[in-house]
């Protein structure tokens, strides 16, 4: 069949998706509760580490940073490095009975899906893979907005120049999805969250009006449509029905906007030229910090390549990362991963690269750790997330975790921390997601494979 | 349209009906179009007071909103019949099927009025659409996006090379692809010819071609058809496969093996094992590119999935890194000499592509696998247990019609995967 528009993608242009939505300037004030809110922020990016290069040399309590961790150095004593974990569900599966048509997995990439997930995927087909469950935030920010968390956005999902379909997804909300497509263009983002704002109060009471007509015939059809189908084909209907009703609730909600808007950039191709990649990604930070100063949302994932980071030149950190690649035409994310340590150029480039990722979470870290909040700041009260779906090698048995901020107490930082890794293979990451939710102020005992449903030790303060 | 003046609400009544078909592929049903003309009464209604403009607008983005849009699931007006444990699509969904087959995009009027009438209830119906579709030229986009995606010709847009071995730039990739269509639709697209395609030594040339294969003469921006030396024939010895699938210094054996094995042959070769270094070996100076592979037959780790691979590959060795001819490599002639394990259950010798190319198309598994590879593009969907008559006798079929792929066409497209397919579970059959 003809290859058109990746049919989200197409979805996400066509309007009714949040740029036609006005946020509502209301009454109701934040931050007058004594709890100040939780938030987490997973950023997630593809090809792993030098480990060597990312593990910090010492104690648990007295260690210095690896080159690639360097720019979080100011920050250290809100770190946890967590090394040891691996995606032990994924392994544990019966590959073949998945749809791998072998009895062992390939062993790389196949596990960017259950980075977050911590249950197998439901169905493996040449890198189109269905979800096994929620993704840690998507359950965190069900679990809450179950629990009477009414906020603008249940979570933020986002990515720049994240793909969606070929497996850019690390966010899934229920069994058998496909994925939620990270939202790739900033300025839509912000128009998705600020726009309207200044709108006179008529105005903004037709907007809201058309979208809600709109998505009440959406909602009706949505549920006609599937009431024949297969449960496959239902399940399918129902997420895009879910998040029909996620647009629609997002029209009841009502906020103050007690916060400074981010100013935008002009306008730049944020699809096509990957050089500017890093002006993305910063508008991207930006928002997200806003989103959290302004509490649109507690809950965001920022996924930083799709599965494998080919389209990913690092034109911005010098010349060595142009030209052509070893192996691939172009000398992309996934040619300077692959012939990392076979010399000394190559691994410096893939150290390069993974200090800069890192460089950029600390650019959102910063930000929130100058908003005073409470006693302490911003910080204090949120957790990022920083990891991958692989460490050194071409497989997720381990899978790094960078840690920072302590969610108001729960968890003790400035430690580095090892977990026991037995023939490669590390210890399950779903006992940390369970940690994130508890430490969220959620139950995580329901949360992934049951047998691994439990918290992971040593974390807590 | 509707005139200043004439009844607005009944124009939208319209508009959703006419607009609604063409969405939904099929009539609205009577309560989905209700629910259009509540939407839109809405949108006029306060507090939104909408224009009959802005409401049309407003009803146009929620139609390309609804599942009947996005979903291939073309429910009714009629229910799905079922006929010996299967379900037989009614003439809506056997249109849109058609039309996204042949056409990559929605019906037609005349294929709407098959629908309408019956036209499309039986197999020789079916056939008779899919000849008239067949006979239009959009119908060329079939064997160029199927072929296509076998060479993965999206990758031919940021294909770049070591500018010491060539300097590519947008002239040549554009060139490269205009020769490629230009084949595909005189041997497929016009010939319907299979051989052909594997084996024919008419190119289609332009100037960065011809300068690319050393020809002389006077060649334009257009592709002329022309007779190729060097025994570069069919379209797995031209420039757009053989660029794609190489490195940017060296021609790649393994990838250019494995394609074939898979889209010419249907052979499955598994991934690479975890812990195996999948990089491929570099080529030092004096080294000829297949010298450079032997580790991989004589490495046992590698050698029971690269012996299938491989040897298909070695075919190309006269070809590099853009499809440039050669006939030396480090100094020494080049070895295109291999063996194709297990053809219709023989070993098959060759000399260079152009044998091996010779020997598939007169194989029984490598028309097979033209048949598989037509009905799964048919399809959209991986093929199992369900698609094996269907398969079986395409093959027959084909075979019986000179392995004329335009006579597949209508075959396929009459034949029970396409005209009826599996009840999902828990499906609701009315």
């Amino acid at each position: 069949m003809k290859p058109i528009v990746n049919r989200r993608t197409f979805l996400a242009g066509l309007g009714v998706g949040g740029a036609l939505l006005p946020l509502l300037p209301t009454e109701k004030a934040l931050g007058q509760n004594a709890n100040l809110p939780k938030r987490l922020l997973v950023v997630c990016w593809t090809n792993g580490y030098i480990m060597d290069a990312w593990r910090p040399q010492g104690s648990e309590t007295d260690f210095t940073l690896g080159e690639i961790l360097s720019p979080l150095e100011k920050l250290k004593s809100k770190l946890l490095v967590v090394d040891g974990l691996g995606q032990r569900v994924h392994y544990e599966a019966d590959a073949g009975a998945l749809g791998w048509g072998k009895d062992q997995w390939y062993g790389g990439h196949d596990g960017y899906p259950g980075v977050l997930t911590g249950v197998p995927c439901k169905d493996y087909r040449d890198f189109f893979e269905t979800s096994g469950g929620d993704s840690i935030d998507q359950y965190i920010a069900n679990e809450l907005s179950a629990a009477g968390q009414s906020l603008s956005f249940k979570s933020l999902v986002v990515g720049p120049y994240a793909t969606g379909g070929y497996s850019g997804c690390i966010s899934y909300n229920g069994v058998g999805t496909e994925g939620i497509t990270p939202e790739s263009d900033p300025f839509n983002l912000f128009k998705t969250m600020f726009e309207g704002r200044n709108l006179p109060k008529g105005e903004l009471d037709k907007a809201r009006a058309v979208k809600k007509s709109v998505l009440d015939y959406l909602n009706g059809s949505l549920t006609a449509f599937s009431s024949r189908m297969g449960t496959e084909d239902k399940a399918k209907i129902e997420s895009h029905l879910a998040a029909v009703r996620e647009i629609e609730k997002q029209l009841e909600t009502t906020i103050t906007l007690d916060c400074t808007l981010p100013t935008l950039p002009a306008s730049f191709d944020t699809h096509d030229d990957i050089s500017n990649y890093p002006k993305a990604l910063k508008v991207f930070s930006d928002l997200l910090v806003a989103g959290f100063r302004c509490d649109l949302t507690r809950v965001a994932s920022l996924t930083l390549t799709d599965v494998g980071g080919d389209g990913l030149v690092f034109s911005w950190l010098g010349d060595e990362f142009t030209g052509p690649g070893d192996e691939y035409p172009i000398r992309q994310y996934h040619d300077i991963t692959h012939r990392a340590g076979q010399s000394g150029e190559h691994t410096r480039r893939k150290i390069r690269v993974e200090q800069w990722f890192h460089e950029q979470v600390a650019y959102i870290a910063e930000q929130l750790e100058a908003t005073p909040e409470g006693s302490g700041t911003m910080l204090d009260n949120t957790l990022i997330v920083i990891t991958n779906d692989m460490g050194i090698n071409h497989d997720s048995k381990v899978q790094p975790f960078t840690l920072i901020g302590n969610l108001d107490g729960y968890f003790r930082t400035g430690r580095s921390l090892k977990y026991p890794v037995s023939n490669d293979m590390g210890t399950a990451h779903n006992q940390l997601f369970v940690s994130l939710a508890n430490a969220m102020g959620v139950d995580g005992s329901k949360f992934g494979a049951p047998r691994y449903a439990q918290e992971l030790p040593g974390l807590k303060a | 349209m509707c005139v200043t003046g004439s009844d607005e609400r009944a124009c939208a009544q319209s508009f959703i009906r006419d607009f609604g078909k063409r969405a939904s592929r099929r009539p609205l049903l009577s309560a989905e179009a209700d629910k259009l003309v509540s939407l839109y009464d809405a949108l006029r209604a306060a507090p939104i007071t909408y224009t009959y403009a802005e409401a049309t607008q407003t009803l146009l983005s929620a139609m390309l909103q609804s599942p009947q849009f996005l979903y291939h699931w073309e429910l009714g007006p009629s229910a799905p019949l079922i006929e010996g444990g299967s379900l037989r699509l009614n003439g809506y969904e056997i249109a849109s099927r058609l039309a996204y087959f042949l056409w990559a995009t929605m019906p037609d009027d005349e294929l709407f009025a098959a629908a309408e009438s019956g036209g499309l209830d039986t197999a020789d119906g079916v056939a008779s659409q899919a000849q008239r579709m067949l006979a239009l030229p959009q119908s060329s986009y079939l064997f160029t996006d199927m072929v296509g995606q076998w060479i993965r010709l999206d990758k031919l847009p940021g294909l770049v090379k070591d500018p010491t071995v060539i300097e590519i730039d947008a002239t040549l990739r554009g060139a490269m692809r205009s020769e490629f269509e230009a084949f595909v639709n005189a041997t497929l697209g016009t010939r319907g010819s299979y051989v052909d395609l594997l084996t024919s030594a008419n190119g289609f040339v332009s100037a960065p071609i011809a300068q690319l294969y050393g020809l002389s003469g006077t060649f334009g921006n257009q592709p002329i058809a022309t007779p190729l030396p060097n025994g570069r024939v069919g379209l797995f010895s031209q420039s757009a496969f053989l660029a794609i699938e190489a490195l940017p210094q060296e021609g790649s054996p393994v990838r250019r093996g494995k394609l074939v094995a898979e889209r010419l042959l249907c052979r499955t070769i598994p991934p690479p094992p975890p812990g195996l270094n999948p990089e491929p070996p570099a080529v030092p100076d004096g080294v000829q590119t297949r010298e450079a592979y032997a580790a991989h037959s004589e490495d046992a780790a590698c050698a029971p999935c690269h012996v299938s691979m491989d040897p298909l590959g070695f075919a190309f060795e006269h070809f590099d890194a853009v499809g440039r001819y050669r006939d030396s490599e480090a100094g020494r002639p080049v070895d295109a000499t291999g063996t194709i394990h297990g053809l219709d259950g023989a070993e098959v010798s060759f000399n260079g592509a152009g044998e091996m190319m010779k020997a598939i198309a007169a194989s029984d598994e490598g028309q097979a696998c033209l048949v598989t590879q037509l009905v799964g593009y048919a399809l959209g969907r991986a093929l199992g247990e369900f698609d094996m008559t269907t398969m079986n006798d395409g093959l027959l079929g084909f075979k019986s019609a000179s392995l004329d792929v335009r006579k597949l066409v209508p075959f396929v497209a009459s034949n029970k995967s396409f005209r009826y397919r599996i009840p999902a579970a828990g499906e609701t059959i009315q």
